[in-house]
């Protein structure tokens, strides 16, 4: 039954699918050279989602994270073809920027991008950094979302440097992801008093115990379900929001209606 | 359909480990009704952190004390040549008295060189009597080990696992395609169609669902599994049928 205190839960078990629809906030797309997915192209993705009950979900594909040069049309491709489905991150290498330009994509495309990803810990330099204030500007403007790669103990992506960012620029939606896996109760503490950020679930299923430390310190209406698709199963983070000690209202706030919200003005 | 959970421990702890732990027995009964998991194989941490035959003995008492027929032990095992815990030749009828389904090794927090010369008695045995070795990376061996194991006893009834948190099927699927009494704990497998894949190439009879307990949540692979496009039989098989197909095959239900 995976969870008898649990009524989503219960439905789940007896279904084999929640009753709700689910938003996921953190997924990649193509191969990578170090893992092997049994999928993990947009079609594929979108399968995938259909399966699980996914109903939107926001990505940054490998080939854009990891080529500055020539990954990020994979991205806008990808959403062309599920525009219902998809939206994409547009990537921010730090070592390797262009604010004009990929700023001038972003607003030109509402109809792909939500807004930026930065992976601190990945290009080895501060989220924080003045270097990105061009990006955060415009996102503090037109309010779009910021997807930040955070780890606890980071020099690059702890709560420090995003504390910098959201006292910096408040209108910016900055969806910490991985929540500072590690130091997830200090880093909510620190970042809490910012309305506009939001704690992501990826990789929080591999400890128990950090799910329940989120909620309690953020509250379920500032957590975002995520999943690093095509690399984490979905089903692995939905059957850790059911399993947890939480309530049925905040598995709901989790798995859509926080998304629903934040989704409501920048899914053009 | 029965769930059996390949993989659950207990046991307070000092470590500081980043998990919420479970400390006794009792809370692990707790868990399982909670997930409704109907048993499996659980170890005791003390047989790592406060002695191997004292962790012993506590699973021993502690499963005498739950009366749950589908729950069964796994013990610590260790160099014979120290006489610390019982001999190859005695260890299955110690095994069966205590309801103990399963043996695992872990080299690196008892100390030894996991090598035929240490461990070949037992590994011999364990072999010939069907006996589930548990071979995972989350009690201190590593993939080179696991891999040295197989190649010495290629018939080995053995429980593979690797705790690395990223997808690792090109260093799980080389022994899953090699080894026929090899099976995989997917209770680390968290890879998007990972269950689906795996079905296809090597059959569901190689796979058991598993949590990490208190490590993980139970919830994760349940769902995982309870969703996974595969046969219901298939499903029944991963759940719980090979576990228990293994556990009974060893020495739990042997004369």
């Amino acid at each position: 039954m995976l969870n008898k205190n649990s009524e989503l839960a219960r439905t789940f078990w007896e279904t084999g699918k929640l009753p709700c629809p689910i938003y996921d906030f953190h997924a990649h797309m193509d191969e990578h050279p170090e893992i092997y997915f049994p999928f993990s192209s947009a079609a594929e993705m979108v399968e995938s989602m259909d399966k699980n009950g996914v109903e939107k979900l926001l990505f940054c594909g490998h080939f854009a994270l990891d080529d500055p040069l020539h990954g990020e049309p994979y991205n806008v491709s990808a959403v062309r073809q599920f525009p219902d489905r998809l939206r994409a991150y547009h990537i921010v290498h730090s070592r390797c920027l262009d604010p004009e330009r990929e700023i001038a994509e972003v607003d030109g495309h509402p109809e792909i991008y939500v807004g930026f990803k930065i992976l601190g810990d990945y290009n080895r330099f501060p989220v924080d950094d003045p270097v990105h204030d061009p990006y955060y500007d415009y996102l503090n403007r037109t309010k779009k979302l910021l997807l930040l790669h955070t780890w606890g103990g980071s020099a690059f992506d702890d709560a420090k440097n995003v504390a910098h960012i959201a006292e910096r620029f408040p209108d910016i939606r900055i969806i910490c992801g991985h929540s500072f896996f590690g130091r997830q109760k200090e880093g909510i503490a620190l970042t809490k008093q910012f309305p506009n950020v939001y704690y992501e679930l990826t990789a929080i299923p591999i400890v128990r115990g950090y799910l329940e430390d989120i909620v309690n310190c953020a509250g379920s209406e500032r957590v975002l379900f995520g999943t690093d698709l095509p690399w984490f199963s979905t089903m692995h983070g939905v059957g850790m929001v059911l399993g947890a000690e939480i309530t049925d209202d905040d598995r709901s706030n989790i798995f859509y209606r926080n998304g629903e919200k934040l989704l409501e003005k920048v899914w053009k | 359909m029965k769930i059996l959970d390949c993989h659950l421990f207990y046991g307070a702890t000092n470590n500081g480990e980043p998990y919420r732990n479970c400390d006794t027995a009792e809370e692990l009964f707790a868990e399982l009704s909670r997930a409704g998991i109907d048993g499996g194989l659980v170890r005791c941490a003390y047989s790592n952190t406060v002695g191997v035959n004292y962790g012993n003995r506590f699973l021993a008492a502690d499963l005498q004390k739950s009366g749950n027929p589908d729950l069964w032990g796994v013990w610590a095992v260790i160099p014979r040549f120290t006489n610390e815990t019982p001999a190859a030749a005695d260890l299955p009828a110690e095994m069966k008295k205590n309801r103990i389904g399963a043996v695992y090794l872990d080299p690196r927090t008892h100390r030894y060189e996991l090598d035929p010369l240490t461990m070949g008695d037992y590994l011999d045995m364990a072999q010939e009597r069907k006996i589930p070795v548990i071979l995972n990376t989350s009690l201190g061996l590593s993939m080179r080990q696991i891999y040295d194991v197989m190649k010495a006893f290629p018939r080995l009834t053995a429980i593979v696992g690797d705790s690395d948190c990223w997808p690792n099927a090109r260093r799980l699927y080389p022994l899953a395609a090699s080894y026929e009494n090899l099976h995989l704990d997917l209770s680390f497998v968290m890879d998007a169609g990972g269950v689906e894949d795996m079905v296809s190439r090597f059959g569901a009879e190689k796979l058991l669902y598993g949590s990490a307990f208190p490590a993980r949540y139970t919830g994760s692979m349940l769902a995982v599994v309870r969703s996974a496009a595969i046969s219901e039989a298939d499903r029944a098989l991963i759940f719980g049928g090979n576990l228990e197909r293994l556990v009974k095959g060893g020495v739990c239900d042997a004369e």
